[in-house]
């Protein structure tokens, strides 16, 4: 009898505790895992880290996480995360060294625009070039759709759409001049040009005018954000606009001033939305507040021409004369 | 240096986990030796009713209850946060930023004695916290200019906290002056530990751009994960002096998932979108302390120490994962326990915070109601 109560105690209580006890602890430290005190950190790359110029217009990343840079007149950068390599026609077959835009086309070739047309890079590290033979082709922006249309943007010429085809030019006096394009969260591609904006739909053209609610009609950036909504940057109003479903709204950026010049728009991981300006320094909206960050606050400079992103969420600011600025976000 | 660094934390991560597994060993140990001896040692309260064991003053008691024995508690904690310890160890007091708080924390337990040697107990916790931040005012870069938005910031922490099941087994021996007990359980996730959606709202609206926004973040209480808990006590009372001290080891089981939530004001109305991170909590060591005097039959008093360190967690930061802080407290807690009748017994700690890390300083009054019973027996 007694034999018989121990065994049942020890199974009772084995039962009971011992898969606790055997349960095990979770493994800890297994990843490479970031310092809090690097979060928040402005770090500033200029010509004496070796860059060719501290005038940055354009960063993207490419989809094998390169960041790539343009330097108008000198040129353009890749940074793999360690090293820079520097392309210029010293030592490339770039069309020339004033190169304003990038952009990755489906095939993973780079899409340089310069001043007289397309450079192209695959992967090979092999060059490829166009150019419009009848006119000239100073480029302002290039946006590679998601169905693989490659949408190019110019200085006084229109803008070019290559479908997999071949590119092919369309012309207006009133939008002769395509500043930045955009494809939104349904597909829509929106030129952004002197005279307002252009929806391409799919099967036409729709426009959009400061008469219609826009802040300005010298569109200058546009984004699309996870939100769905189609960001507008101007570079004479009062506000941004953006646009979703229940229409255009209107946000002051609190600069003060009666206009703004935005150059680029950019989300970042968080979800905040950041504005690049001329002369007005950073503005970052976090859905409710746009807080302005300028010299005074120890930013290199107020006048931004572009933002870029990392594979790590930093962002990368393209300075008007002070090189690059990269920003890692706060985790507060 | 870093490398010495890293040397260092592996060896620590090492260390931590063979005293995790060494405890485990002498726990499943103790339990079987404990069922084995339940049997034969019998007669293990000789000569005592159980009158004698509801009275039993603190300082001949043992670690666990007797069998039979329920400890019905609960608690009230109301704690003061007016500053905390930054990350060299530098006291930073609330009050200059307007940031202080109070938190309140109710605390339910319960534990039963299965046998003389083997105690089962059951808690949970109830907290509710509200920080609220200096407002803060954002006008236009460029003066004079009518755009101001005032923002005020309240977060709150409100809910049930996560159920400890848990079972600790002494020696086998009846207790005359010194006692050794350990204690296993588990955390359960038991209320809903995600932030509940946030109650911003947009007032004093002056003009297009003048008005003031009230963030209200909802937070919860809880782990989120399954935590488990190890630890081991030591009882030594000679006369009159009884000198208590222990360690408790928690360590999560795996790694967690959670969400933040996102603000976005359009026409004075709010949308909220979550994100998902993840995150693995901290693993946990707290040392105390503390010695008692049984100045009568019915009124112990008592100075503890409490030492608590978490470190090794981390939490994803917009697809980043980041190195929990490490945080350290040291508190001195005197108190008393006062024996009101045979079932009723008060408990009260003051807590004052002496040196710490990256980690709140809160004074705090702990209070405990618990009945002591034999529900079972005749």
């Amino acid at each position: 009898m007694r034999k018989t109560n121990i065994l049942r105690n020890i199974g009772i209580v084995a039962g009971i505790f011992i898969p606790l006890i055997l349960s095990n602890s979770c493994e800890h430290s297994e990843y490479d895992l970031l310092d809090p005190a690097e979060a928040g950190i402005w770090t500033l790359f200029d010509t004496t880290d070796g860059l060719p110029s501290n005038e940055v217009t354009e960063i993207k990343r490419d989809s094998r996480d390169n960041l790539w840079f343009t330097f108008p007149g000198y040129g353009t950068a890749k940074y793999d995360g360690s090293d820079w390599i520097y392309f210029r026609t010293a030592n490339s077959p770039l069309l020339t060294n004033i190169v304003n835009c990038l952009a990755e086309d489906a095939d993973g070739k780079i899409l340089f625009g310069t001043s007289e047309g397309i450079s192209i890079l695959n992967d090979e590290n092999e060059w490829d070039s166009y150019v419009d033979s009848v006119t000239s082709m100073y480029i302002n922006t290039i946006k590679v759709a998601s169905n693989g249309w490659i949408w190019v943007g110019t200085k006084e010429q229109g803008f070019y759409v290559n479908n997999g085809s071949g590119f092919v030019k369309t012309y207006s006096e009133t939008y002769k001049n395509v500043n930045v394009i955009e494809e939104d969260a349904d597909g829509n591609i929106w030129l952004g040009t002197d005279n307002g904006l252009i929806r391409w739909d799919g099967s036409g053209y729709s426009y959009l005018t400061a008469a219609d609610n826009l802040p300005d009609n010298r569109v200058s950036a546009l984004l699309s954000d996870s939100k769905e909504r189609l960001w507008i940057g101007t570079r004479g109003g009062k506000t941004v606009s953006w646009i979703d479903s229940r229409g255009i709204h209107q946000l002051s950026l609190f600069t003060g001033a009666d206009s703004c010049f935005i150059n680029d728009i950019i989300e970042d991981r968080k979800g905040d939305i950041w504005f690049a300006t001329y002369n007005d320094g950073l503005i970052r909206f976090d859905g409710v507040i746009p807080h302005s960050i300028k010299e005074v606050n120890g930013f290199p400079e107020n006048s931004i021409y572009s933002i870029g992103e990392d594979k790590h969420g930093n962002l990368w600011f393209g300075l008007y004369s002070r090189g690059v600025a990269r920003y890692t976000l706060p985790i507060n | 240096m870093d490398y010495i660094a890293g040397v260092w934390q592996d060896t620590h991560y090492q260390l931590i986990r063979v005293i995790s597994m060494m405890l485990r060993f002498i726990f499943l140990v103790i339990l079987i030796v404990t069922s084995v001896l339940k049997n034969v040692v019998s007669g293990q309260v000789p000569g005592r009713d159980k009158y004698q064991l509801l009275t039993m003053p603190f300082n001949q008691r043992p670690l666990t209850l007797y069998r039979g024995q329920l400890h019905g508690s609960t608690g009230y904690k109301f704690a003061v946060r007016t500053q905390y310890y930054d990350s060299e160890g530098e006291v930073v007091y609330l009050r200059n930023t307007g940031t202080g708080s109070v938190y309140h924390y109710y605390f339910i337990e319960l534990r039963y004695g299965l046998t003389d040697f083997i105690e089962l107990a059951a808690e949970t916790n109830f907290l509710k916290r509200g920080i609220r931040s200096e407002s803060t005012t954002y006008v236009s870069t460029t003066l004079p200019s009518s755009e101001q938005v005032t923002v005020n910031k309240l977060t709150e922490v409100k809910g049930m906290g996560d159920i400890l099941l848990s079972a600790a087994v002494r020696f086998p021996l009846e207790y005359k002056w010194f006692d050794l007990a350990l204690r296993g359980g588990l955390y359960l996730p038991s209320s809903r530990y995600e932030p509940q959606e946030p109650s911003h709202a947009v007032s004093g609206i002056k003009e297009e751009n003048s008005y003031t926004v009230d963030y209200h973040y909802n937070n919860t209480n809880g782990f989120g994960v399954p935590v488990y808990e190890l630890s081991g006590a030591f009882k030594l009372t000679l006369n009159k002096f009884t000198l208590n001290t222990g360690i408790v080891f928690s360590d999560p089981t795996k790694e967690g998932q959670n969400i933040r939530w996102e603000e976005a004001l359009v026409e004075r109305d709010f949308s909220y979108y979550d994100n998902s991170y993840s995150y693995l909590l901290n693993r946990t060591l707290t040392i105390y302390t503390s010695l008692h005097y049984q100045a009568t039959g019915w009124f112990d008093i008592r100075l503890s120490g409490n030492y608590r360190k978490s470190d090794g967690g981390w939490t994803e930061y917009w697809g980043n994962k980041y190195s929990n802080p490490e945080t350290r407290l040291f508190t001195i807690e005197p108190g008393f326990e006062l024996q009101i009748s045979p079932t009723l017994i008060i408990c009260q700690n003051a807590g004052f915070p002496v040196k710490g890390k990256n980690s709140d300083a809160p004074f705090y009054l702990f209070t405990t109601v618990r009945f002591n019973m034999f529900p079972f027996l005749r």
